[in-house]
C-alpha cells in the first residue's frame, strides 16, 4: 500500500514536471576515503549448503567491480550451540556443509575478518506460508501497464502472528527484465509485502512483469524475520528515491558491516501461461 | 502582568481628551492597516490598527492633525480638542499610474522609527508585477525574495532564519493554515485577489502572536467594497480569476466573494492519448468575506476560505487535499480606549486518498487523514496616551488530530482500520505595550505564557529509546496525559538616532507544540501534524537580534543590515528507515535534538520613481546536533544556506508599459550523496556515510516580466501580464540521482532533473468598478 502512495505521488509529480523537465548526466565530485565490508548470508529451510559472501565497497565512479575477501572465518552458529564453519569455496564466497534451516530456530552467524569480529543473528520463522494458487489474465493497456498477461500469486495470511514477506519471480528461468525507456532493466526480485493491512487474509499478490504464451513462470514465497524484512525494506527505499535524509539500509550486522544475514522460509509455485485467461 | 508593564507619561492628567476613529479608503471604504494619524504640534501621533482604528489621548488644545497613506492624498485637519471626538477619514488614492509603482503601504520612514525587527511587509500592488511561473502571482513566491526567507523550487514550505519549514505560523484572517501549498508545491493557496495585506514576522514577533517558533505570516484578507459593485479576475495560462465585491449597505456593510480554478485537466482531456484524457489535476481556492457596522462602536466580519487539489487517474487512483478556515470576528468599542476583537475561528487541512475499486480489482481502498482546530480569540487594543498601546489577550485552541482512517469496499482484500485520533488544548495569555519612552527610544515588549495539554481519549504508548512500547496507559475523555506549559518574553527597542537612522535590537523566546513529520524537504500532502505527548517535548526557540536601518534622499531609499542568533531546542528528525505513513507507533520513529543558526541580512530597497525595486542579500548558517545521527556529530540542517540573493526591479515606462524583473541566486541546499557503492544481492547499492555532508549545485535564475496596460477608463480597466520563468534557461537541480547506466549494468551515473527552462506566460486581467 505504501508502494502505492509513493507510485502515485511520483506519478503525480511526472505528470506535472513532465512536459517541461529535462535530464542530464553531470560529474559529480563524491571522493572517498572509507570502503565499507559487505556480508550476505542465508540460511533457508531448503537443505543446503548454504553460502556467504563476503566483499567490499568501491568508489561511485569506478566500475562495478566488488573486490571479493578471502581468508575470513565464517561460522553459523544455531540456538542450541551447535556450530558448523564455512569453507572459503571461490574468492570471498564461503560455503557450508550440508545441513537445513529448521523454523522457528534462531542462527547467528560470525565473520572474522582480520581479528575483527562482526555478528548477525536472525529467526527463521514459525510457520511456511504455501503459494495456494497462481493465476494469470489478460489485461488491455492503460496508463499503468501494456498489454498483456499478468500474474498473480495468492496465499494465506496466517492471523495470529505478524509476517513479512518478499516474493520472488523468474520467467524461464531468469530474473525478468522490464523495458524502460528503451533499456533493460534486470527485475532485484525485491517484491515485498507485510501483513500490516492484510492480517489473516488471502492475499492476491500482483506482479508487474508482462508476461507472454508460453512463459513459464517461478514465483518463490520467502517469509523473513522483522530484521531480515526492515534489511530489505530500508534497501528498497534506498534503491528508490532515497528520502529525506539518505543513509545505509538497517543491517543486522554489528560493528558496521553493511549487507543481512536472513533466516528464511521458502515456498515455491509454477505456471505456464497458456493463452487463455483463467 | 500589569506590573511588569512600566507607562510612561501621564496616564491620569487632567484635562486630556480623546481623538478616536477609523480610517478608510475613499473608493472602496476598504480600512487602512497603519495608517499614520500626525500631531503636527506635538510631532506625535499613531497608527491605525488592522481594523483601520486609531485612537490618540492628548491634553485639551487646538492641534492640527495630518492622516497620511504613502500612494494617498495627506488630509489636514484643524481640531479644537475640548471634548473627546470621533473623526473618521476616508483618504483619496492618487492616480492609479502612480499607484501601481508605489511599494510601501507605511508612512516613508516606518522601518527607521518602527520598534518591528526582522519584520516585511508587502503590498499586494508589488506581488501583482513581479514575475512568476506560470504568471500565476503568489504571495508566498514573493515574500521569498526577502533576506532571511528561503525555499526550494518545486516546494511549498519556507524556511525563515534556518528554521524548519513547520516553524511558520500561517494565518489567513487569524485562522492558523497548516498546508499552504497547491499542486505539489509550485503555487500557495493564497488568491491574491482575495488578499489586503500581509506581514511577515522573522525575527521580533509581538506577543499576541503564538504557537510557532520561528516566524509568523499574518495574511488579511480584504473586507469588500462597501461603496459600489466591483469586480475583477484574469484569464491565465493555467487558472482564471473572478472576484466580485459589492456592498451590503452601503457604507455600512460589504462582501467580496473570490474564486480562482486551474485547468491543466481541460488540456489534458483534449489529449488523444487516453491515459491524459483520464487523468485528473486541478485545483480551486474559494474566499469569502463579510463585514457589517452595526452601530459606532460594533462591527462584525464572517470570512472563510476553501481550496482543494485534486489529481487521479480515472477510477484507479484519486488523491485530494485542502484547507477550510472560517473565522467570525466582532469589533468592540468599549469607549474612545479600548478596543476589543473577539474571534471564533476553525481551521481544518485534511487529505484524501482513494485506491482501486475498479472491476476485476477487488482491493479498492480509501486512507483520509486531517488536523482540525476550533479556537477563541480575545484580543484587547488599549490606546493609553500617545506614547503607550497596550495590546492583551487570551486564546484557546481545541486541536484533534485523524493521523489515518481506512475505509474499505465490501469486498476488498484490505482490513479497515483507524489509527488513534488524538487531542489536545492549547492556550495562551499575553499583553505587551508598544511604548514611546522618550523621543528617541522605543519598545515593544511583551509576555506571552502558553499551555499545552495532551487529552484523552485514548491508549498512550510511552517508548524506550529503541522505540519499543514499554507501557500503555488508558485515558478516558478529557483526561490529561501530559501538560507543558511556560513563558515566552518577547522585547525589541529601537533607538532612533537621527531622522534618517536608527539602530535595534530583540529578544524572542517562541514555544511550538505541534510537529510537521514529511518524507521529503519540500513538503507533501501527505505530511503528518502531530502533537507533543508523553513522548515528544515542545519545540522552543531563542532568538537574539539586532539591526541598524538607514534611509536616504528623503526616504527613496531605505536600507537595514540585521544579524540574528537562534537557539532552537528539541528539534525532530527522523531514525533511519523510519516509517512515518500510516504508523501507530510514530512517535517511536523519532529523533530530538538541537539546532542554531546565525546570519547577517543586508537589504536595499528603493521605493519612489520610475524604477522600484530591491536587493536583499543573506548570509547564514544553520546547524543541528542529534545524538542518533552520525554519532552526535553536529551536521548542516537541509535548509542551510550561506548565500542568498534576490534582486527585484520594478520599472514604470511610461503610462502604458510597467516592466519587472526579478534575480535569484543561492547556495545549494545541503544533501547527503553516496561516497561509494557495494554489491547484495546482485544489486548495486549506494554506500552513504555522514548526513548532509554534500551540496545541491548553486541556484540562479532570472525572471522578466511585463505589463500593459490597455484601458484605464473609469468604470473599466484592463492589462495583459507578460513573464518568462528562467528567463536564460539555466539548469538548476530539482533532483540528482544516482543509478546504473540503462545500457551498461556494470557502471552508475549521477543524472541531474531540472525543472522549466524559459517557460513563457500570458496573463489577461480586468476590474469593472
Amino acid at each position: 500500500m505504501r508502494n502505492k502512495l509513493t507510485s502515485g505521488w511520483i506519478y503525480g509529480i511526472i505528470l506535472v514536471t513532465g512536459l517541461a523537465s529535462c535530464e542530464e548526466v553531470i560529474d559529480l565530485d563524491l571522493g572517498n576515503n572509507e570502503t565499507g565490508l559487505v556480508i550476505e548470508g542465508t540460511i533457508t529451510t531448503d537443505p543446503g549448503p548454504y553460502t556467504v559472501k563476503v566483499s567490499e565497497s568501491i568508489n561511485y565512479a569506478e566500475v562495478n567491480e566488488f573486490p571479493p575477501v578471502s581468508g575470513a572465518i565464517v561460522t553459523i552458529t544455531d540456538e542450541d550451540g551447535i556450530i558448523s564453519s564455512l569453507e572459503e569455496v571461490e574468492k570471498g564466497t564461503y560455503a557450508s556443509a550440508a545441513m537445513q534451516g529448521t523454523l522457528g530456530k534462531s542462527y547467528k552467524m560470525e565473520v572474522n575478518r582480520k581479528g575483527k569480529m562482526y555478528q548477525a543473528s536472525s529467526t527463521m520463522p514459525k510457520t511456511t506460508t504455501p503459494i495456494q494458487s497462481l493465476a494469470y489474465s489478460f489485461e488491455e493497456e492503460s496508463l499503468f501497464i501494456d498489454e498483456g498477461y499478468y500474474l498473480t500469486a495468492f496465499f494465506t495470511d496466517p492471523l495470529d502472528e505478524v509476517n513479512y514477506y518478499r516474493l520472488k519471480v523468474f520467467v524461464n528461468g531468469e530474473p525478468y527484465y522490464f523495458e524502460r525507456d528503451g533499456n533493460q532493466i534486470k527485475d532485484d526480485n525485491f517484491w515485498l509485502i507485510n501483513d500490516k493491512f492484510f492480517n489473516g487474509k488471502v492475499m492476491d499478490y500482483q506482479f508487474p512483469q508482462k508476461l507472454k504464451v508460453g512463459d513459464k513462470v517461478d514465483v518463490e514465497l520467502h517469509q523473513v524475520d522483522k530484521s531480515t524484512y526492515d534489511y530489505y525494506r530500508t534497501l528498497v527505499e534506498l534503491m528508490g528515491v532515497g528520502g529525506v535524509a539518505p543513509s545505509n539500509p538497517l543491517t543486522n550486522w554489528s560493528n558496521g558491516a553493511l549487507g543481512y544475514f536472513g533466516a528464511i522460509s521458502v515456498t515455491y509455485a509454477s505456471i505456464v501461461i497458456e493463452g487463455e485467461a483463467n | 502582568m500589569l506590573i511588569l508593564l512600566s507607562i510612561t507619561g501621564s496616564v491620569f492628567g487632567q484635562g486630556r481628551f480623546t481623538i478616536s476613529g477609523n480610517i478608510k479608503d475613499a473608493e472602496n471604504g476598504e480600512g487602512l492597516i497603519g495608517a499614520t494619524i500626525l500631531i503636527k504640534e506635538l510631532n506625535t501621533g499613531g497608527v491605525t490598527n488592522e481594523y483601520g482604528f486609531y485612537s490618540l489621548t492628548l491634553a485639551e488644545g487646538e492641534y492640527t492633525l495630518a492622516i497620511s497613506y504613502v500612494g494617498y492624498e495627506t488630509f489636514n485637519r484643524t481640531i479644537l480638542l475640548d471634548q473627546n471626538l470621533r473623526i473618521n477619514h476616508e483618504l483619496i488614492s492618487l492616480s492609479s499610474s502612480l499607484d501601481e509603482v508605489v511599494v510601501t503601504s507605511e508612512r516613508p520612514d516606518a522601518n527607521v522609527r518602527s520598534t518591528s525587527i526582522g519584520v516585511n511587509k508587502l503590498d499586494i500592488r508589488e506581488i501583482e508585477v513581479v514575475p512568476v511561473l506560470f504568471g500565476e502571482k503568489d504571495v508566498i513566491k514573493t515574500i521569498q525574495l526577502l533576506p532571511g526567507i528561503t525555499s526550494s523550487e518545486g516546494g511549498g514550505g519556507f524556511f525563515v532564519r534556518g528554521g524548519s519549514a513547520d516553524q511558520n505560523l500561517i494565518l489567513l484572517d487569524e485562522a492558523p493554515v497548516y498546508n499552504a501549498s497547491h499542486l505539489l508545491g509550485f503555487f500557495s493557496v493564497f488568491n491574491s485577489d482575495a488578499i489586503k495585506d500581509l506581514s511577515i514576522y522573522k525575527g521580533h514577533i509581538p506577543a499576541e502572536y503564538g504557537g510557532r517558533a520561528s516566524s509568523v505570516l499574518d495574511i488579511k484578507m480584504k473586507d469588500g467594497n462597501s461603496k459600489k459593485f466591483n469586480a475583477s479576475g484574469g484569464i491565465g495560462l493555467i487558472s482564471s480569476r473572478l472576484a466580485l465585491e459589492a456592498p451590503l449597505v452601503k457604507d455600512k456593510g460589504s462582501f467580496i466573494v473570490s474564486g480562482r480554478r486551474t485547468y491543466a485537466d481541460v488540456f489534458l482531456k483534449l489529449s488523444n492519448n487516453e491515459d491524459l484524457s483520464n487523468s485528473i489535476l486541478y485545483f480551486y481556492d474559494l474566499n469569502a468575506k463579510a463585514n457589517y457596522q452595526l452601530d459606532e462602536n460594533n462591527r462584525v466580519y464572517l470570512s472563510g476560505y476553501f481550496g482543494r487539489d485534486k489529481f487521479g487517474f480515472s477510477d484507479v487512483f484519486g488523491f485530494d487535499w485542502g484547507n477550510t478556515t472560517a473565522t467570525l470576528r466582532w469589533n468592540h468599542l468599549f469607549n474612545d480606549k479600548l478596543f476589543l476583537n473577539s474571534t471564533v475561528l476553525f481551521s481544518d487541512y485534511n487529505y484524501r486518498v482513494k485506491i482501486g475499486g475498479d472491476e476485476g480489482e477487488n482491493n479498492g481502498f480509501k486512507i483520509t487523514s486531517a488536523i482540525r482546530d476550533f479556537s477563541i480569540k480575545e484580543d484587547f487594543d488599549y490606546f493609553i496616551n500617545t506614547s503607550n498601546t497596550l495590546k492583551f489577550g487570551a486564546n484557546l485552541i481545541r486541536h484533534t488530530f485523524v493521523p489515518g482512517v481506512i475505509t474499505t469496499d465490501l469486498f476488498s482484500d484490505v482490513n479497515a482500520s483507524e489509527l488513534q485520533e488524538k487531542y489536545a488544548w492549547e492556550g495562551a495569555l499575553y499583553v505587551s505595550n508598544d511604548a514611546d519612552i522618550s523621543e528617541q527610544f522605543k519598545a515593544n515588549y511583551g509576555l506571552r505564557y502558553s499551555y499545552f495539554a495532551q487529552i484523552g481519549p485514548g491508549n498512550i504508548f510511552t517508548y524506550d529509546e529503541n522505540g519499543e512500547v514499554t507501557a500503555i496507559d488508558s485515558y478516558g475523555s478529557g483526561d490529561i496525559v501530559k501538560q507543558y506549559g511556560g513563558l515566552e518574553p518577547r522585547v525589541g527597542l529601537t533607538y532612533i538616532l537621527n531622522e534618517k537612522s536608527s539602530v535595534k535590537s530583540s529578544f524572542d523566546r517562541n514555544r511550538q507544540y505541534l510537529h510537521l513529520l514529511s518524507n521529503s524537504t519540500s513538503g507533501t500532502p501527505i505530511d503528518l501534524w502531530i502533537p507533543s505527548s508523553n513522548n515528544v517535548k515542545p519545540q522552543f526557540v531563542d532568538q537574539y537580534a539586532a539591526g541598524y536601518y538607514r534611509n536616504f534622499k528623503d526616504n527613496t531609499y531605505e536600507s537595514s543590515v540585521e544579524v540574528y542568533y537562534k537557539d532552537m531546542h528539541n528539534q525532530v528528525d527522523y531514525k533511519t528507515g523510519a516509517e512515518l505513513i500510516y504508523n501507530e507507533n510514530v512517535e517511536s520513529q523519532l529523533l530530538f535534538g538541537k539546532g542554531w543558526s546565525y546570519g547577517a541580512e543586508f537589504f536595499l530597497k528603493k521605493n519612489i520613481g520610475d524604477l522600484t525595486g530591491w536587493v536583499s542579500y543573506t548570509w547564514s548558517k544553520t546547524e543541528r546536533k542529534f545524538d542518533g545521527v552520525d554519532q552526535g556529530q553536529v551536521y548542516p540542517a537541509n535548509q542551510d544556506r550561506r548565500h542568498d540573493l534576490s534582486v527585484v526591479g520594478i520599472y514604470q515606462l511610461n503610462p502604458k508599459w510597467t516592466l519587472s524583473a526579478s534575480f535569484v541566486y543561492y547556495t545549494g541546499n545541503a544533501v547527503t550523496f553516496p561516497i561509494g557503492k557495494y554489491q547484495v544481492d546482485g544489486k548495486v547499492v549506494n554506500l552513504y556515510d555522514q548526513r548532509n555532508a554534500n551540496r545541491y549545485p548553486d541556484y540562479h535564475r532570472l525572471d522578466l516580466g511585463a505589463t500593459l496596460q490597455l484601458r484605464n477608463k473609469a468604470n473599466f480597466s484592463s492589462d495583459l501580464n507578460f513573464s518568462i520563468y528562467n528567463a536564460y534557461a539555466r539548469k538548476n537541480a530539482y533532483s540528482i540521482n544516482f543509478r546504473e547506466v540503462a545500457e551498461d549494468p556494470t557502471r552508475t551515473e549521477v543524472v541531474k532533473l531540472s525543472l522549466f527552462n524559459i517557460l513563457p506566460s500570458i496573463t489577461y486581467n480586468f476590474k469593472f468598478k
